[in-house]
């Protein structure tokens, strides 16, 4: 039991370390909603932009974030920067208002693939509990694991420490396991947004154009990366390629 | 589309031209005729009074024999626009002396003291077999020759006398570039023409095009061509601008009309009786037109939307201080030749703080001139949602300049923009749960958690790798551990063995201590029981009940050698000495003591250990 103590002592510590000093952060988010409201909502981004500079995020800063950029015309910037603040209030009402009011701004309409059942739970336990979540619970089964261990080593076996020892290495593997899974991206797949106003999609990096004309705002997914050039998948399935600098990344 | 053309149909009157200087044709009735027919020469003064003319002689001919010296004269007078024109004739009649070529030559008419002349005509004389039909019927038009019978009948409309001719003003041009086709109607003099109307479809498959503006009641204009003097009226202008490369052709403009040909005689009663039955309808076609279409040269600037022609370009802002929200028009205007129609907006990007809106396009179109030419206009509207200063980028339009052959681009600076105030609140509608209906909610002040981005992932950071290793490696521990205590508890060697260094220390250390205190007796008791001890300890056995002899065999049974043997046998020597011996032993012999023991327990067990491997 010491030891789980001690685990999450440092973990809590690590967090308080890292967290540094807040304030100037939560100066320039005010300032960023003050020019916001003058209507300068130049000024309002690129207050925003020095609180991501100093290491830290949220999803009202991105929600706000988007709203200046909706302001400022620029569609796919807004799409963007709500879909990144979707990671972290997916329920919020008024993002989901903006995101649908800035999605009538998007000319391309496509067929949505299915998506597998499972996916929409996976994300929502991995959005509330994140990957640190999951470490502790994971942590938790390992510690009392090891405790029923030790005790198995002191005073010899006896069925019901088998019976938990199992179900402490079942949990332990399954939520360790996920835990890097959503450290590693696994949770939201890798996705991004239409910049420019039109682009024409790829059918290799570098290669001819394919007939698909693309608009901005549009969310697609990231399949993959070749040098500047990204693999991308609509949401109708249909893949092609296009160069890095006109999908904004989620 | 079937557009009947009205054209006025009393184009008869000869000698009607607008101008008012005088002008002296010659004609004659046809330039190729049958070895008999007769041939007309008629020589037309405009603008002149028959006062003023003096009667001109007969022109001297080549192959011709006149038929009668003194010309038959007419005199026209017809009021055009108010203004009375007048215009006076002269007719010879020849008759061919023999086949082959003849010729008119020039003939002199003073008028009002002034000497004009016409141009020589070449006459072709046939045989009566070959002679062309016209000219057998020409010959009666201006004169009815006594004895000869009139021949109505087979009047017909020849070719020569009625036809449309195209006239394109260029036959090889750039995509998209303008090419203007003028369809004129040549009709010889003395045809009437009426009920006139554009027969069939005309089509320019693969141009666009633009009609020009063409008097819908023409004066025709007098021609002579070839000696044959032609009414002239134009039907149809048309600007066509090729939408793709090749060669493309326009179709033919087809007309049908009712002609006249006036049976001759110069009583104006029979002419005027004549016309009723005389009409017949003929259909008139001009020859279609072929363009040889060239695509655009490469190179053309990224900008460049297709525009072909001659333009310029003027741009101006309404303001430049301006409050949040309110707009701010840009009035583009394209001048010039070439397809306004399908002109292009000129590129303009405005910075993001402004809202651009589609622009209103106006155009203007001139269809009168040589070219169409004319306007358009673009008025953009954008809205600054944001103050600040704002440089508008300049509006840029680039076109093909067809006769340089060079792309050019026309830039306007647009200047900066200076917006000030605040955004103020969009009015709008809002939904049960207080978000605005048509707008985005405002922004949020209240945030949730923050969350620091320089913190590693789970899976760079060191801590989860630490935190799964930890409580492995202390069960491990606690498992070795667990089976040390196991082992020293039932195996009594093992036990010994691992108890003998530390005992030995333990006897070893008190030796010293009693070394610096200062009793022999006691330190040699503690040698001794270091050296036995540990020896006992080692090769587990009763070291109390053994004899030194004993010892010694069993060392040299675990393989100890024998200085090392030798040394224990009087180090073990020197104890019993002095315990019991009277004078004591001084303290270099002690500490000397203290060492050897030392070199004992490192000799036995190093032979024990090499023994053990030996064996293992």
């Amino acid at each position: 039991m010491r030891i789980a103590n001690l685990i999450t002592l440092m973990l809590l510590l690590a967090r308080a370390a890292s967290a540094g000093d807040i304030g100037s952060a939560l100066q320039d988010f005010d300032q960023g909603n003050q020019r916001y409201r003058d209507g300068d909502y130049r000024g309002a981004l690129a207050a925003y932009e020095r609180v991501l500079q100093q290491g830290y995020e949220s999803g009202v800063l991105y929600y706000n974030t988007g709203n200046a950029y909706f302001r400022t015309d620029e569609i796919g910037q807004a799409i963007r920067y709500y879909e990144k603040a979707r990671r972290f209030v997916p329920k919020n009402p008024e993002l989901l208002h903006n995101l649908t009011i800035a999605r009538t701004h998007v000319d391309d309409e496509f067929s949505r693939v299915p998506e597998p059942f499972w996916r929409p739970a996976w994300q929502s336990v991995a959005r509330i509990l994140g990957a640190g979540g999951l470490f502790v619970l994971g942590m938790l089964f390992y510690v009392a694991g090891a405790v029923v261990l030790a005790m198995k080593i002191r005073s010899g076996p006896s069925p019901w420490r088998r019976r938990i020892l199992v179900v402490a290495a079942v949990g332990t593997l399954l939520f360790v396991a996920l835990s890097f899974y959503a450290s590693l991206g696994g949770a939201d797949r890798r996705s991004g947004v239409i910049i420019p106003d039109e682009v024409t999609l790829m059918t290799e990096p570098g290669g001819s154009e394919s007939d698909h004309q693309i608009h901005e705002g549009l969310v697609v997914d990231i399949a993959s990366e070749r040098g500047e050039w990204l693999e991308v998948r609509l949401p109708n399935g249909t893949t092609g390629w296009l160069l890095e600098e006109s999908v904004g990344e989620i | 589309m079937v557009r009947i053309l009205s054209i006025s149909f009393f184009l008869f009157v000869a000698g009607a031209a607008a101008a008012q200087s005088v002008e002296v044709t010659g004609t004659v009735s046809a330039t190729a005729v049958g070895r008999d027919d007769l041939i007309v020469f008629s020589v037309q003064v405009k603008g002149a009074s028959l006062s003023s003319v003096t009667t001109p002689a007969p022109p001297t001919t080549e192959g011709l024999a006149l038929i009668q010296r003194v010309p038959s004269t007419h005199r026209n007078m017809t009021i055009i626009n108010g203004k009375l024109e007048e215009s006076v004739g002269y007719r010879w009649t020849f008759r061919p002396i023999a086949e082959g070529d003849a010729r008119i030559d020039a003939t002199q008419v003073v008028v009002d003291g002034q000497t004009y002349s016409t141009r020589p005509i070449a006459i072709r004389v046939l045989a009566q077999s070959q002679a062309p039909p016209q000219a057998r019927r020409r010959q009666q038009l201006p004169l009815v020759l006594p004895g000869q019978p009139q021949t109505d009948e087979s009047q017909e409309i020849a070719t020569q006398d009625l036809f449309i001719r195209a006239i394109p003003s260029k036959r090889t041009a750039f995509q998209n570039e303008q090419v203007t086709i003028e369809y004129q109607l040549f009709f010889r003099d003395g045809i009437q023409l009426r009920h006139s109307r554009l027969a069939g479809s005309w089509d320019a498959e693969g141009f666009w095009r633009e009609e020009f503006e063409v008097d819908t009641r023409p004066i025709p204009r007098s021609v002579v061509e070839n000696g044959l003097l032609y009414h002239v009226i134009v039907l149809k202008r048309v600007a066509v601008f090729p939408t793709r490369s090749g060669t493309l052709t326009v179709d033919p403009l087809k007309i049908e009309t009712e002609a006249y040909l006036p049976v001759g005689g110069s009583d104006p009663f029979e002419r005027f009786f004549s016309l009723r039955n005389r009409f017949e309808t003929v259909e008139v076609t001009s020859d279609p037109v072929r363009i040889e279409v060239a695509s655009l040269p490469s190179g053309a600037p990224a900008s460049f939307d297709g525009a072909v022609g001659e333009y310029r370009m003027d741009a101006s802002l309404d303001a430049t201080d301006v409050q949040v929200g309110e707009p701010v028009h840009l009035s583009v205007s394209v001048l010039g030749t070439g397809n306004l129609a399908t002109l292009e907006s000129p590129l303009f990007v405005p910075p993001g703080v402004f809202e651009k809106y589609d622009p209103d396009v106006s155009t203007d179109i001139h269809r009168t001139g040589e070219t169409i030419s004319g306007k358009k206009s673009f008025t953009y509207v954008v809205v600054p949602r944001s103050n600040g200063e704002f440089d508008l980028p300049p509006i840029e339009f680039v076109y093909y300049h067809p006769r340089e052959q060079r792309y050019v681009s026309v830039e306007r600076e647009l200047g900066t923009v200076r917006v000030t105030g605040t955004a103020a609140p969009l009015a709008a509608g809002t939904t049960s749960n207080g978000l605005p209906v048509d707008d985005i909610a405002s922004i949020l002040s209240s945030t949730d958690s923050w969350r620091d981005t320089s913190t590693p992932p789970l899976h760079r950071s060191p801590l989860p790798y630490v935190a799964l290793i930890v409580p492995a490696a202390l069960l491990l521990l606690m498992q070795v551990r667990q089976r040390h205590v196991e082992r020293i508890a039932g195996d009594t060697r093992y036990a010994r063995s691992r108890m003998a260094h530390p005992l030995a220390k333990k006897h070893l250390r008190r030796a010293e201590q009693l070394l610096k205190k200062g009793d022999p007796r006691a330190f040699y008791e503690e040698i001794e029981r270091a050296v036995t001890g540990f020896i006992g300890n080692r090769l587990n056995i009763s070291e109390l009940g053994l004899t030194r002899s004993q010892i010694d065999s069993r060392l040299d049974d675990a393989g100890v050698a024998e200085p090392i043997r030798a040394s224990l046998r009087v180090l073990l020597e020197e104890c019993d000495l002095a315990r019991f011996a009277p004078v004591l032993p001084d303290r270099q012999t002690m500490e000397s003591a203290s060492e050897r023991a030392a070199h004992v327990i490192v000799g036995v067990e190093e032979a024990v250990q090499s023994r053990l491997s030996a064996t293992a």
